[in-house]
């Protein structure tokens, strides 16, 4: 095999003045080795920003980061940068900087990139916020980072809402919580003796739409996260479930029984007018807005077992998308509007997969147990899910591509339904 | 009790009677149906043409069907006429061109076969030419030789000795020249059969270095997750006989900063190649004192 | 001899429901059936309640399926007879098992409780039935295998 590449070398116009070329087709997607040094002037902070820059970069999968007690040196400023020691730890890149204390009280932390094996500045820039925002600083480091290496726009300092079930019966056994995407600041926004199921944030993120059991019977609420208040938006006989929005947050899609069966809908937010969509005695839910939308994917039981479906609004024509499998459901559309991921089952186990809606090739992402809820992250390069581990629900995370996968620790009670935010502000 | 299975008897009968003369009526309606329409469509498309071709040859007869439709007003038959004259005009214009595109595609045909024939023609006079100058040569060389037969026999005896004498020295040169021709050619081939075997091998040579650098460098080459087949990425190394790269620069850009430098990376995290010391010095200078490296990836999922 | 009868009636008459027949036509099912209901029964209410407690109130379903087994249609049978003597409002609570997407199976919950109910309307009960899902969140048992996965797939009538 390598002679054969040796065999397909080029070799192009070998005269004495032409410069031979050599073509490099392959390579590696290997974690970039980098080094997070302790910024300047930060002992004594209540948050070690050195530390949750280089976790949010590893949670990535996309960098490996070098142990602090690895450094030769602690370098804050670019005179400090000896590259060769760097290069010699066979490190890519380092990121140095120092915070000072505005005379207004904020903080504000410089920071650079460095390109150790060309020996240069790759960017620098600053970021300022209180103390409680010292999270938010280090976040807003680790995107930028992310972005100059890898081409992409960071997601750390996204949030996230998922369901906890803390299977311990009272007023409080289910709770909506709201966190930083790494887990941490979580704040509980609803907490309730009945389930709480579905959260799904609005496309610009300042709103979540759930469902709540908490009048005994199911009902769709939409919430401001940043104020707690709430609005019930349904209440009819039979389900009211899986709210999605539309991509311009003016209507949801949802779930109602009213009429029979679990059918789709699109309700006007504003006006809270219905449109219904599907119309079949099997099960019809979980509906998810094209990028355009002008359609939705859903999943249905016509055809015998869970499939999903795409119907136009204009035309309300299903369409089979999903033929491999026994069980293909829960659609979400990724951020590029070019694929779904959902749940699919295989020989009677559930994996999250991910589907070219064009092609309708289909790649298995997860292989963990029991798979559900997949939620995208907005830059398209990684989703999170909920599975089990230890006969407990938790959440677990993998890049698109299948090469980086990890859970999330373990909390008090089962940890289900994550829906990753869009960009916010 | 069994009261009710009489009573729901009654209604699962009908329903079943119900569903079995729908079904019947479905079956009956999907064998009977008419046959799609689709060659309906085909005539009707076909009547369409008809009618316009017609309408185009009785153009000329416009005039008694104006009379024939009194009703119709003086505006329309006017653009009717007008219509008419225009697909008249378009139908000659059309039938010209046709005309003109056959006479055309006619003359090229006529051109290009007589441009074969001409062709063959020449090429048959040409070999039948060869052929004569051959024939010539020959009984030219014969009529001389047999001239030349002749003087030699007239003035055989007289100067028989100095002829021999100046032949044999003719052919001596002669056999001289030639022997130093063929001397000249064999050394002449074998320079160059010695120069074809090391360029062969100078050849081989530069590839197995080109291969180990490719190598190094592949290993080294760590694309960033927003890379994509078909990105290009070109960078000139510099090298010195050690071995070592000491300089890297774009020669042309992917566009994305990232996959340029991840390019650039990969050169320099491979830092030196031991095996190019051993390199002849003329190759070294000739092919590895500057190499392009083309970054250029098919690889990836995306 | 009569139950069997009974019961295939019956379930041709769910059949003809699951399988897409238009509800109309399953309505026409219903009246024939209810006009029968006060005629029933030469027993007394307190033995046909006795009945429908032996019977019990949970239906179990098999995965992905919202078909009611043999078992669940003769125990609904005898609930139906105890609710036409005695007619009281019910609440049906359809549930799934963990596996599979979470409002799929909320769906499917509703499915299985709607099975219920339509099933006991064609028996005459005439009650007001309300229907609510859970889907997989409220489970019986918290095991992750078949064991409580089978015990999770049911409607509990209240």
């Amino acid at each position: 095999m390598r002679f054969l590449t040796f065999l397909t070398l080029t070799l192009l116009a070998f005269s004495a003045h032409a410069v031979l070329t050599v073509e490099i087709t392959k390579g590696s997607s290997k974690a970039t080795p980098i080094a997070i040094v302790p910024f300047g002037n930060t002992n004594g902070l209540p948050e070690d920003l050195q530390d949750i820059v280089s976790a949010d970069l590893e949670r990535s999968g996309l960098f490996r980061t070098t142990p602090k007690t690895d450094m030769l040196s602690f370098p804050t400023t670019q005179k400090e940068v000896y590259y060769r020691d760097w290069q010699r730890l066979g490190v890519s890149y380092v990121v140095i900087g120092g915070m000072t204390l505005q005379p207004d009280g904020r903080y504000n932390l410089r920071y650079e990139l460095y390109d150790v094996l060309s020996g240069r500045q790759v960017f620098n820039a600053n970021t300022m916020g209180a103390l409680p925002q010292l999270r938010d600083i280090a976040h807003a480091v680790s995107d930028a980072v992310y972005e100059k290496i890898t081409g992409i726009r960071g997601i750390f300092s996204t949030k996230m809402v998922y369901v906890e079930d803390l299977k311990v019966a009272g007023p409080g056994r289910f709770r909506l919580v709201y966190a930083d995407i790494d887990g941490a600041r979580e704040r509980v926004l609803l907490a309730s003796k009945l389930p709480v199921l579905s959260p799904s944030w609005s496309h610009r993120g300042d709103r979540i739409a759930y469902v709540s059991f908490e009048t005994t019977r199911p009902a769709i609420y939409i919430m401001d996260p940043a104020s707690g208040r709430k609005q019930q938006m349904t209440n009819f006989q039979g389900l009211n479930g899986a709210p999605a929005w539309s991509p311009d947050d003016s209507k949801l899609a949802l779930v109602l029984s009213k009429d029979g069966n679990p059918e789709i809908y699109v309700m006007e937010i504003a006006s809270k007018q219905l449109q219904r969509v599907t119309d079949h005695f099997g099960i019809d839910t979980e509906p998810n807005f094209s990028a355009d939308g002008r359609s939705v994917v859903f999943t249905s039981s016509r055809g015998g077992s869970p499939q999903i479906y795409q119907v136009g609004l204009a035309n309300g024509r299903p369409e089979r998308l999903t033929f491999e499998g026994e069980y293909n459901a829960r659609p979400r559309v990724t951020p590029d509007g070019k694929s779904l991921v959902m749940v699919h089952r295989e020989n009677g186990i559930f994996h999250i997969a991910s589907q070219d809606i064009k092609t309708g090739d289909m790649r298995i992402l997860t292989e963990t147990l029991l798979d559900e809820s997949p939620s995208m992250a907005p830059n398209g390069a990684m989703l999170m899910y909920a599975t089990q581990q230890q006969g407990k629900g938790v959440l677990g995370a993998v890049s698109m591509d299948a090469g980086v996968k990890f859970t999330m620790p373990s909390r008090q009670g089962d940890v289900r339904e994550p829906a990753w935010s869009p960009f916010l502000k | 009790m069994s009261d009710s299975v009489r009573k729901n008897f009654l209604p699962t009968l009908a329903s079943l009677a119900l569903h079995a003369g729908l079904i019947g009526g479905l079956y009956y309606w999907e064998n009977h149906r008419e046959p799609p329409p689709k060659t309906v469509e085909v005539q009707i498309i076909e009547a369409k043409l008809v009618s316009l071709k017609t309408k185009v040859k009785d153009a000329a007869t416009e005039d008694t069907r104006k009379v024939n439709k009194v009703e119709v007003s003086q505006a329309v038959e006017k653009e009717q006429d007008v219509k008419a004259h225009q697909e008249e005009e378009r139908k000659a214009s059309a039938e010209k061109l046709q005309e003109e595109t056959e006479k055309q595609a006619k003359v090229t045909a006529e051109k290009q076969a007589k441009e074969l024939e001409k062709q063959a023609q020449e090429e048959l006079s040409l070999l039948r030419k060869e052929q004569e100058k051959v024939e010539k040569k020959q009984a030219e060389e014969k009529a001389k030789s047999e001239a030349k037969a002749q003087e030699e026999k007239a003035k055989a005896e007289e100067i028989a000795k100095k002829q021999e004498e100046k032949r044999k020295s003719d052919e001596k040169e002669k056999r001289e020249k030639l022997a130093e021709r063929k001397r000249q050619e064999l050394s002449q081939a074998k320079v160059a059969q010695e120069r074809r075997v090391k360029a062969e091998q100078s050849d081989e040579a530069a590839n197995s270095y080109l291969a180990v650098l490719k190598e190094r460098v592949e290993r080294k080459w760590n694309r960033p997750p927003s890379a994509r087949n078909g990105m290009s990425c070109e960078l000139r190394i510099k090298l010195v006989p050690t071995g070592r790269i000491v300089d890297v620069d774009v020669v042309n850009s992917s566009g994305s900063d990232e996959f340029d430098r991840s390019a650039e990376q990969a050169v320099r995290a491979v830092e030196k190649i031991d095996e190019l010391k051993g390199m002849d010095p003329d190759m070294f200078e000739r092919d590895f004192r500057e190499v392009n490296i083309l970054f250029r990836p098919e690889d990836l999922r995306l | 001899m009569l139950n069997t009868f009974k019961t295939l009636f019956t379930l041709i008459a769910v059949l003809g429901l699951l399988s897409g027949c238009s509800k109309n036509k399953a309505k026409t099912v219903t009246p024939a059936a209810s006009t029968e209901a006060p005629a029933a029964t030469g027993n007394t209410t307190s033995a046909l309640r006795d009945a429908a407690m032996a019977a019990g109130n949970v239906f179990y379903f098999e995965f992905d399926s919202f078909v009611l087994t043999e078992q669940t249609r003769a125990a609904l049978m005898a609930h139906a007879e105890y609710l036409k003597s005695e007619p009281r409002s019910i609440r049906l609570e359809g549930h799934a098992d963990e596996r599979g997407s979470r409002e799929y199976n909320m769906a499917l919950g509703e499915k299985r409780a709607a099975a219920v109910k339509d099933f006991l309307a064609t028996q005459g009960v005439s009650s007001a039935v309300e229907v609510v899902s859970f889907g997989e969140e409220q489970a019986a048992e918290q095991g992750h295998a078949e064991a409580s996965w089978s015990k999770n797939r049911r409607v509990e009538l209240k």
